[in-house]
């Protein structure tokens, strides 16, 4: 399946849906501009006026629903839409996904999962194989709008993660060699992907005791044993060097022989089975059936789209809508197919909630995250996107690596390890969040360096886009014109980019700013206005924020 | 509990930027009068991120305990063999250690693995110790404990965030403070500087205190912060308002995490300005890079920084570097042995640095790392463990001993939890507490530093 045509712009998207159109400001009830602004910073990679007024017209429960409408992309075929001599790498694939894609919430979801279910995009010996991450993104695409379970038994067979976390070609226990199966995938699936460390209650409150020992691990490593290569591939840690396509993407396979036939004993159940397939299904079966699950993983996903502290209730009311696997909308209408782990229920239930979507709780000092510096530079790149900068095979540049001090400090799907960029529970010691007993990821990578050096990633990257090899170019013409009234220039900024956020102090310094750049008769003034206003409110709290 | 008035006089990340760093007052006599590079100490540590298996980095060298690892650890050994890539961990291979300390250890020898050569030269001169059995421990602690149940174990034991939290803080994830932090300040009245905890990559607990958050200062060379030298697209006006954007945007906002941000980029902004001049101004230090060496990348930051020790105005110092890439649970024999020609190479080259300095017995550079792993191997790698081999370096280490103790290499013996899952018997108090002393710490502040500090015996650690 190749997706050769991309919709491009909001306006051809609403045309494509082929609704009557009503003004959305004479549509009662409509979300004012600011709010879909807001509703879009949580539910995509950033808002232009189009998508806006998208927002507006649909209402919001209408743009989900036709969000969620929209099929998934294939990294994979994008990858190799030129064939394997001239493939496109998987930062560029991000990008353009991100920034130009019109399944924003997709993007949104699939790239939040990426944090949960980490696999960094620099797997070991992936310079050989790309297609087999590309692979893994898909499954992500394809289950952010599907079901949590079925997420985590593809993803448990996947190659990526069979390399990532080591549990690919594990075998069972070995007396004569003296080995043990390997414990790295038995862990890290209970602590990171599904239950965590400590029993939590419904709303995701830690209630006391350890949900796993050393000897869980160890039973549960007996389960994933015997894993090998797609497609007949040979029980090996990497595929052949002439290995299939289909071999290096495909979901590993069982290899019995190399399997623990014997009883595993993990969380108090006893799993049997004499095939990795057979076992892994029924392990999966007795984890994801933990009451820690639905709150584990709702908490995580409402700190990547909304808010790093949600409220007890906030985390209740998802993780019920994960275990019901409905979720009934404003509307009346519900949403799901009744099977717990349903996406598109812990999606709606995150994004409708009061506490996401009414203003009086956005107010509150304690409400919001820091974003992290891949959604501040997405948000920019797709409120000025040039429809025809995606050129294929078009790398993007030092986007693909963030190690100098002009850098963006983080690189999308490549985290340093299964920890991610940062952790859920991080707290910034000395903070003022800190001393409320909030927790901010985010700052995690928020440091002397990382802050400087954001500001002259934007200072270099706002005028052309240069730095980001061609690929992120920006379309300033909307925007160029109103250069020559600087306090409309500001406001139509603050409009789609902090929706209406950027505090009056900020406002009137940006447009003292703006205002001490003179016209000149040939209006080369227009872009370095549009710069400055551009590179202030980039880098102010408001912007870098989000509540 | 340091009121917000102290934490923002010394220039912390999150205490607002109304002090400046190298803008405290007094701070240029101060830096005059401790010029001296006697009265300058550094403590740098180099955390191994991932649990290195520090079973196959100190390797026992005398016939009857090399046999027996190189049994336990068969399979392993045979990975290296087959991988092809020229490491090897035949005995003939090994570097041999003479320590001076031979009589303590019943016979034994010990080497190191080829790849840690030079480190294997530094023990020879003196300059490096071992340290045998480091790790995370609520109390002295012994294998009947945990048997019958009464032993207090550290939490989490096995979760690589919660004991690299442990390693640095005392605490699991979440600790506000670490114990380099804490260090830092109990110092704070011989040494008022913002840059006296610096990380050369991402932000560390370790280095947090209650009087400072730690800079991180990536590169050897700074580019000043855009728009903060005066102009902005060569218009003085808007380089004023951008740069008192940059430090004053939502100071009056009410949501803290954009407060916190603020306050942040405020303080980035004017550290990095500040570091620029300096670093752009000097290249001493530069020359302990090698390469494409990602961790003598950081020591050469590290290098550098102590070089400006006086402009700074810093007596006490402590530093962060890291590596990550430590948990083998496969292809160990692949991964490890590259890792390990990094550490030995760039610190060497660091050390060597302090030496041409004047400086060796100034500084003092240990590894840490979230655990050590199991004796017992896996197909090709090692899974999570307890207890691990450490390395110290510096003139002032009473260096060529292998001090704490070294267990042997067979499963079931009274270190063993499982696995060859060795119980500490050095505890993080015992190993930082030293670190701590020849830093300067007192007693007493080394009871604030450590919160179990006085369940250990101090002395028994003899590395300084």
């Amino acid at each position: 399946m190749t997706k050769q045509v991309r919709l491009r712009s909001g306006a051809a998207m609403v045309a494509a849906l082929c609704v009557v159109t009503t003004p959305a400001s004479a549509q009662r009830g409509a979300p004012t501009e600011e709010a879909a602004s807001r509703f879009l910073v949580q539910a995509s990679f950033g808002a232009d006026m189009d998508a806006i007024d998208e927002v507006r017209r649909l209402g919001y429960e209408g743009w989900l629903r036709a969000q969620m409408a929209l099929p998934a992309p294939s990294a994979l075929d994008r990858m190799l839409a030129d064939g394997e001599a001239r493939r496109t790498d998987i930062d560029s694939i991000f990008w353009e996904f991100a920034v130009d894609g019109e399944d924003q919430l997709r993007q949104r979801v699939a790239y939040a999962l990426s944090q949960i279910l980490v696999v960094s995009a620099d797997l070991p010996g992936g310079g050989r194989s790309p297609e087999t991450y590309a692979a893994y993104m898909d499954i992500l695409q394809d289950e952010a709008f599907g079901n949590y379970e079925d997420l985590v038994r593809e993803v448990t067979l996947s190659p990526a993660m069979g390399i990532w976390l080591s549990h690919i070609a594990s075998r069972r226990e070995d007396t004569r060699r003296g080995t043990a199966p390997d414990e790295n995938y038995a862990r890290e699936l209970m602590q990171l992907f599904t239950i965590g460390l400590v029993e939590l209650d419904e709303a995701g409150r830690p209630v006391g005791g350890e949900t796993y020992t050393t000897e869980d691990v160890q039973g549960l490593a007996r389960v994933f044993t015997g894993l090998g290569v797609a497609d007949n591939g040979g029980f090996r840690r990497r595929p052949r060097r002439n290995a299939t396509l289909a071999q290096r993407t495909g979901l590993m396979e069982g290899y019995d022989r190399f399997h623990e036939t014997g009883p595993k004993r993990f969380l108090g159940a006893t799993v049997n089975g004499s095939t990795p397939e057979q076992s892994i299904e029924r392990a999966l079966d007795e984890i994801l059936a933990h009451d820690n699950v639905a709150p584990f993983v709702s908490r995580q996903l409402i700190q990547r789209l909304v808010t790093s502290n949600p409220r007890p209730g906030y985390v209740r009311r998802v993780a019920q809508a994960y275990e019901a696997g409905r979720y009934r909308l404003p509307s009346g209408r519900r949403i799901g197919t009744g099977r717990r782990g349903d996406m598109q229920a812990v999606v709606s239930a995150i994004l409708m909630h009061p506490q996401a979507r009414q203003q009086r709780f956005a107010d509150n000092p304690s409400f919001g995250k820091v974003r992290e510096p891949v959604l501040r530079v997405a948000q920019w790149a797709r409120a000025f996107r040039d429809d025809r900068s995606f050129r294929r095979n078009a790398p993007v540049g030092r986007l693909n690596r963030s190690n100098r001090s002009t850098e963006l400090g983080q690189r999308p799907l490549a985290p340093p390890s299964v920890f991610n960029f940062y952790r859920p529970g991080y707290v910034a010691a000395g903070s003022l969040t800190a001393d409320a007993g909030l927790v901010a990821p985010e700052l995690q990578i928020t440091t002397s360096a990382t802050t400087a050096s954001y500001v002259n990633f934007m200072s270099d990257v706002i005028p052309r886009g240069r730095q980001l090899g061609g690929q992120l170019r920006p379309d300033y013409a909307d925007e160029l014109p109103l250069a020559d009234s600087p306090q409309g220039l500001v406001d139509h900024l603050d409009t789609m980019l902090t929706y209406g956020s950027l505090e009056e102090g900020t406002k009137r310094r940006i447009v003292q700013a703006v205002s001490a750049i003179p016209t000149d008769r040939r209006n080369r003034h227009r872009q370095d206005r549009l710069t400055v206003a551009l590179l202030m409110v980039t880098t102010s709290p408001e912007y870098v924020t989000q509540r | 509990m340091t009121t917000r008035r102290e934490l923002l006089r010394n220039g912390l990340a999150f205490g607002g930027a109304a002090a400046l760093p190298g803008f405290l007052p007094g701070l240029g006599a101060m830096a005059q009068t401790s010029a001296g590079a006697n009265d300058y100490k550094a403590l740098v540590c180099v955390f191994l991120f991932g649990a290195m298996d520090s079973f196959d980095t100190v390797v026992p060298f005398d016939r009857p305990s090399y046999n027996e690892w190189s049994t336990t650890r068969g399979q392993l050994l045979r990975t290296y063999d087959a991988a092809g890539i020229g490491a090897t961990r035949a005995r003939s291979g090994l570097r041999a250690l003479e320590a001076r300390n031979a009589r303590s250890l019943g016979g034994r020898q010990f080497a190191l693995v080829p790849q840690m050569g030079e480190v294997a030269d530094l023990f020879a001169e003196g300059n490096a110790a071992i340290v045998g059995g480091v790790g995370p421990l609520l109390a002295p602690t012994s294998k009947r404990d945990v048997d019958t149940g009464r032993a207090q174990l550290p939490p989490r034991l096995f979760s690589h965030n919660d004991q690299q939290s442990l390693w640095q803080t005392s605490d699991i994830e979440g600790a506000q403070s670490g114990w380099g932090g804490r260090m830092a300040d109990a110092l704070l009245s011989a040494n008022r500087s913002s840059f006296t905890t610096v990380s050369a990559r991402g932000a560390q607990t370790f280095l947090t205190g209650a009087n400072q958050s730690g800079i991180e200062l990536a590169s050897t060379r700074l580019d000043p912060v855009a728009g903060t030298s005066g102009s902005y697209l060569g218009n003085r006006t808007v380089g004023r308002l951008l740069e008192e954007h940059l430090s004053e945007a939502g100071a009056g906002s009410s949501n803290l995490f954009a407060r916190d941000y603020r306050d942040a980029q405020a303080s980035g902004v004017a550290t990095t300005n500040r570091l620029s001049g300096l670093l752009n101004g000097t290249t001493d230090g530069e020359d302990v890079a090698l390469g494409a060496n990602p961790l003598a990348a950081q020591l050469a930051v590290v290098a550098k920084l102590i070089s400006l020790r006086q402009a700074l105005g810093v007596r006490r110092q402590v530093f962060m570097v890291s590596l990550g890439g430590f948990d083998t649970h496969a292809e160990q024999a692949m991964d490890l042995p590259g890792l390990q020609r990094t550490i030995s190479s760039s610190v060497n080259s660091f050390y060597r640095w302090t030496e041409r300095s004047g400086l060796a017995d100034n500084v003092t550079t240990f590894t840490a790392s979230d655990f050590g792993r199991t004796l017992q191997p896996n197909d090709s790698g090692t899974d999570h463990g307890w207890g691990s081999h450490h390395m110290v370096v510096g003139g002032a280490v009473r260096g060529g001993q292998v001090l704490g103790e070294m267990a042997p290499s067979v499963l079931g013996h009274d270190q063993d939890i499982g696995r060859g899952r060795l119980i500490p018997s050095v505890s993080i108090e015992q190993y930082g507490g030293a670190m701590g002393r020849w830093l300067g710490v007192s007693e007493n502040g080394l009871r604030d530093v450590f919160p179990r500090y006085g369940r250990f015996d101090q002395q028994a650690l003899g590395l300084f």
